[in-house]
């Protein structure tokens, strides 16, 4: 017992504790994320799905500790990271941490390069800043070989970012991105910015290098299709929490119970048959974060509201070992 | 709140960094020796003698160019290149004797026939003929001496050859000369370079016929804001200046280490009124504007009180002279009646033209003639519009500046009074038959008794016919360094370094 | 690049050329006769009359300015109504002195504005931003003639550390060019702080910091080449400025530059002199904005493509 739970501890890479983030800006306090619960384990996929809003990518940043300065707050919570607690981190830690252990692929690659400076510097950059005793040769050696990796010709590494297409650059981020072979990928939406059969070429092309560098990764995403072809596990998240979570069978089983709103999500009952389906959007609005609703945060826009929706909040359903819902519904 | 403190806090760090400028201020200038460094505040216009006629110039080249003879600082007449000379008893030739064996700068020997050349060629000049259009002729009398012969008698003669009787040779003008910028002649001083608009840098000419300079660098560098000039005074970085602003004469007289010298110049500022202008023709119109004006307030509210307000142009000391000299004085009231004889019971419109830098001045007239009823226009015009409004008569009343060249009242107002000088003077056009009979008496007569009974009725007429109402005469106010010997406030803005030395 | 070029190069004639139709129209049409100005009022009527024809003062204006123009192509300035020394020899004279006095004034307002916008948009809002912003302000608002007597009186007089007046040496550039600079500080500084906070946002910002780059190279390597543009566009143009001779600040510190030199000019109404200062102000202006053109693309490779993609 006692070693199948060391076994456990070992095997989860990334484990978010009742993480909450806020934004103070001058008008007022915005509660981006409040009370995030969840793991990450070695080498597995995990989808991080909702509406724009939800706090995703603000727990991307949070894990790297990215929010913006002076306005973002992480005043309650963990961020394990191989047990270390990213939050209290000092900032040359975290320097150490981002790009190495922690990579971060972010949505638009359009402008996530810089543009005064070529391809190739800007991902030997990223080796330089962790392996300061590499010589150039090597550095331009290994440039070469991620640029093969993703399927860039290496003398390419001269040109500068305009130089690229749109999926030729995301190719550059993602190579800028896995070069230092990090253990955790967070890719923010990698592909919504591409076209459809670039979008395929790209997931791919990540699904095979998580394979190759063993690496874990975070996918926020839209894309319900993305989600059921690379996932392992999913947490939906709504108003800063995850409102349900499980395995990708859990949430695309359709004989499971499921949160009100991933079938209002999902439009019709999730089906693992289905093809590449978008989000269904859910009548109504996503709560101000600055003024969150009472109760249950979804309330306002569930069919299924009762009287103690309002009020309280609700608790955790645990359906099985590994699927879970936050809903009244299901907590008598 | 947190803004408007701290600039406050800044402002008064700086006033007091102003302040500790001001009072402590330190001198280390080039401090005797052998070199001097005039500051000026125009540049030269040309290094030729031909083709200028500005006082600053004129004052430049009298240090590399030699006249027959020179004015000293007491007025008198003293030899230059002549050793003497001798009038003729009807003042029509004037015999000059030239001293033997002077040199030019470049080594080549000074001829009669290069005095005779330089001095036709000066009366030839647009710019400098002018002043000697009297000069009929001129004759080589023998291997020393050479003969001026006027064509009329004309009593400021010698002193305007101490100006205009610079001499050059005829070669130095032609093939591979070039005078304007690199003069050639036989003064104190030699030319070394000019940086235009920077330094004039001169030598002393060791092969001088009155011996070498004492000061042998003498380096004049041009400074024209006057402020900028003082505080390079006070610095060191020059050791005179010529042209001080009022503003700064207080400071640099708390200077022990610098001498400020002030006094009247030869400038003198007047309102010229049209006496062919309808309404200013009637002659109780222009007396009662005399009347209204109350000169000492400008001089105090404009000048800050560097100028001496007078009633007349002659200044002391010369002919026709009066210390209580006033036919129109200061007097409102009466200033009134004038106007309401004149047939203005009810005031008038007029319109002043001025130059842009004569506003503040043109002001004070308004708010004197305001007084009497008269609602004066300003009319500002840029410098060469306002000529062309004086030389055609297109205006009612102007202000103006004049000077006296040399210190001789011909010379100082034949051309403003001469009934025939309305384009290069008499822009009041002021036509008076007297006036006209007493000038040329005034310019052949040479017997002072006389002169000054001839200017002093001529400006008794002059100054109650209104036509000019003298404001005042602007001071010169020259600085340097109290090691300087020999210096004098040159009235004529001439400054002759010749004279001076390094105190040991 | 080099086609791109070449076509500035030429769209420069009929630039100058409309300058000089202008400027021509405009110092011929004022009142004031040269003659008069340059014999002194006691010349008579005669004598001005006839250097006013020497100069061709009564031709009509097409003529005079046709002749000027065809003296101009045989790479003839003229020489000045009143000193009569060659324009060309004139400029060439003070433009020395004007382009040291421009090339310090640039340099030290980059050493200064820049690191500062930088330092000040990295502490946004801190202390030293705000204590910054009213030094620029204070310095901005202060007219030049007061700053540069000001630094006479504190350097020259106070400290006696350097020259007042003159252009003689290096030392004698450094107070009228720190006063140039120190006027245009805050106007740079400014700039850089608005032009980096605008950079610091962009998302290859971030992609660098999710790289772990330092914050030092963050700011100095990826965002101040970024946030240079609109700030170089500004130097260039003060820069092209200064070229023309800075008036105040060379009549303060008793400079002899193009500023004065044209100023004496016009004063004058010296025509050929008028003329060879502006054009030459024009032509120097056309060259720097064309400098800073090019270099736009040395520090942006996406408008060095640009320029390429006009080839076609």
């Amino acid at each position: 017992m006692a070693d199948e739970r060391n076994q456990t501890q070992e095997d989860i890479l990334l484990d978010i504790q009742d993480l909450h983030v806020k934004y103070n800006t001058s008008d007022a306090v915005c509660y981006a994320v409040n009370g995030l619960n969840i793991q990450v384990k070695r080498g597995e996929v995990f989808g991080l799905v909702g509406e724009t809003g939800a706090g995703k990518t603000t727990t991307a940043l949070s894990i790297l500790r990215l929010l913006p300065q002076r306005i973002g707050e992480i005043p309650q919570g963990k961020i394990l990271f191989e047990g270390q607690d990213v939050v209290q981190m000092s900032e040359d830690q975290m320097r150490e941490l981002r790009g190495s252990h922690i990579s971060m692929i972010f949505q638009d690659p359009m402008t996530s390069l810089n543009p005064v400076l070529t391809v190739g510097d800007q991902i030997a950059e990223a080796i330089e800043t962790h392996h300061q005793s590499m010589s150039k040769e090597e550095v331009q050696a290994k440039v070469d070989h991620v640029l093969k990796l993703v399927g860039i010709p290496p003398a390419r590494k001269y040109e500068y970012p305009h130089q690229f297409s749109g999926g030729m650059k995301q190719r550059v981020v993602i190579a800028m991105a896995l070069v230092c072979e990090p253990r955790l990928l967070i890719a923010d939406e990698p592909t919504t910015a591409l076209d459809v059969t670039v979008q395929n070429q790209v997931l791919d092309m990540m699904s095979n290098l998580k394979e190759e560098l063993n690496t874990s990764m975070i996918l926020i995403t839209h894309d319900l299709g993305i989600v059921c072809q690379m996932c392992d596990h999913v947490a939906i998240m709504y108003a800063g929490k995850v409102i349900e979570q499980g395995t990708v069978y859990d949430i695309f089983d359709q004989s499971k119970p499921h949160h009100p709103y991933t079938i209002g999500l999902f439009g019709s009952l999730p089906s693992l048959q289905s093809d590449s389906k978008r989000l269904k959007p859910v009548m109504g609005l996503m709560p101000d974060p600055t003024d969150l609703p009472p109760g249950c945060e979804f309330h306002p826009r569930c069919g299924s509201c009762t009287e103690t929706c309002k009020l309280k909040a609700p608790g955790v359903f645990q359906d099985g070992e590994t699927h879970m819902i936050r809903c009244h519904l299901f907590s008598k | 709140m947190k803004n408007r403190t701290l600039a406050l806090i800044l402002a008064l760090a700086m006033m007091a960094g102003m302040l500790a400028g001001c009072g402590n201020s330190s001198n280390d200038a080039t401090g005797g020796g052998d070199s001097i460094i005039v500051g000026i505040s125009d540049d030269a216009t040309a290094m030729d003698p031909l083709s200028i006629n500005d006082t600053n110039t004129m004052s430049i080249l009298s240090n590399i160019y030699e006249p027959l003879v020179r004015v000293n600082n007491k007025n008198e007449i003293i030899p230059g290149l002549a050793e003497k000379w001798s009038v003729s008893d009807d003042g029509l030739e004037y015999t000059f004797t030239i001293r033997k064996g002077v040199k030019f700068h470049n080594g080549e020997d000074v001829t009669l026939e290069d005095v005779k050349w330089s001095i036709e060629a000066q009366v030839a000049s647009s710019y400098t003929g002018p002043y000697i259009s009297c000069v009929d002729h001129v004759e080589i009398v023998d291997d020393s001496n050479i003969k001026i012969v006027l064509s009329y008698p004309y009593a400021p003669f010698l002193t305007l050859c101490g100006t205009y009787t610079y001499v050059m040779k005829e070669s130095f003008y032609g093939e591979g000369g070039n005078m304007a910028q690199q003069p050639i002649g036989c003064g104190p001083y030699e030319f070394v370079s000019w940086a235009a608009n920077d330094k004039i840098v001169l030598k002393a000419y060791p092969d001088y016929f009155g011996g070498a300079a004492k000061i042998t660098n003498l380096t004049f560098k041009i400074i024209s804001n006057q402020t900028s000039a003082a505080i390079s005074l006070e610095a060191g970085d020059i050791d005179m200046y010529l042209n001080v602003a009022e503003t700064d004469v207080a400071t640099l007289k708390s200077n022990s280490n610098i001498v400020v010298d002030e006094k009247p110049s030869s400038a003198f500022y007047y309102l010229g009124l049209n006496t062919e202008d309808e309404i200013l023709s009637n002659e109780k119109v222009r007396q009662a504007i005399a009347k209204a004006i109350d000169r000492d307030s400008m001089v105090v509210g404009v000048l800050d009180g560097y100028a001496q307000a007078t009633r007349s142009f002659i200044p002391e000391g010369l002919p026709g002279y009066k210390a209580d000299f006033d036919p129109l004085p200061y007097h409102v009231d009466d200033a009134k009646a004038l106007l309401a004889e004149a047939g203005y019971p009810n005031g008038l419109d007029l319109v002043i033209t001025v130059p842009e830098s004569r506003s503040a001045h043109a002001q004070m007239v308004q708010a004197d003639l305001k007084k009497i009823g008269i609602n004066l226009t300003i009319n500002m015009r840029e410098t060469g519009a306002f000529w062309d409004d004086l030389e055609n008569g297109e205006y009612q009343i102007m202000m103006m500046g004049w000077s006296y060249v040399v210190m001789d009242n011909d010379v100082g107002y034949y051309s403003l009074y001469q009934s025939k000088e309305v384009v290069s003077g008499n822009y009041p056009r002021l036509n008076d038959a007297r006036v006209d009979e007493l000038l040329q008496k005034g310019r052949e007569s040479s017997d002072p008794a006389e002169r000054d009974a001839i200017y002093g009725e001529m400006e008794e007429i002059v100054m109650t016919s209104g036509a000019y109402i003298p404001l005042y005469w602007r001071y010169s106010i020259i600085a340097y360094n109290s090691k300087i010997q020999n210096v004098t406030n040159s009235p004529c803005g001439f400054y002759f370094v010749y004279d001076y030395s390094w105190a040991a | 690049m080099h086609k791109f070029i070449l076509k500035r190069i030429l769209m420069m004639i009929p630039v100058l050329l409309g300058i000089s139709v202008i400027i021509y129209t405009i110092i011929s049409l004022t009142p004031g006769n040269p003659g008069r100005l340059i014999l002194g009022e006691r010349a008579s009527a005669e004598a001005v009359e006839a250097m006013n024809e020497s100069l061709g003062y009564y031709d009509p204006l097409p003529v005079k300015y046709f002749n000027y123009m065809k003296n101009l192509l045989r790479g003839d300035l003229g020489t000045s109504w009143r000193s009569g020394v060659s324009v060309i020899e004139s400029i060439g004279e003070r433009f020395p002195t004007t382009l040291l006095l421009a090339t310090m004034d640039i340099v030290l307002t980059a050493v200064m504005s820049i690191p500062l916008g930088v330092l000040v948009a990295v502490k946004k809002e801190s202390l030293l931003d705000n204590i910054m912003t009213v030094v620029a302000l204070v310095f901005t608002a202060m007219p030049s003639f007061w700053l540069g007597m000001l630094m006479m009186l504190v350097f020259a007089l106070s400290l006696n550390l350097l020259p007042a007046t003159g252009s003689e040496s290096f030392a004698h550039f450094i107070l009228p060019a720190l006063t140039m600079s120190l006027l245009s500080v805050a106007q740079i500084m400014r700039m850089t702080r608005s032009s980096m906070l605008e950079v610091i946002r962009q998302d290859y910002i971030r992609t660098a910091r999710a790289k772990g780059v330092s914050e030092q190279k963050i700011i100095w390597r990826h965002a101040v080449r970024n946030a240079l543009l609109p700030v170089i566009t500004t130097m260039g143009n003060n820069f092209g400025w200064t070229l023309g001779g800075s008036v105040i600040t060379e009549t303060v510190f008793g400079m002899s530059g193009i500023g004065t030199l044209l100023l004496t000019a016009v004063r004058s109404k010296d025509v050929p002199l008028v003329m060879g200062c502006v054009l030459f102000m024009s032509f120097t202006f056309s060259v720097v904005t064309l400098l800073v053109d090019i270099s736009y693309g040395i520090i942006d490779p996406r408008i060095k493509a640009e320029y390429g993609g006009r080839k076609g």
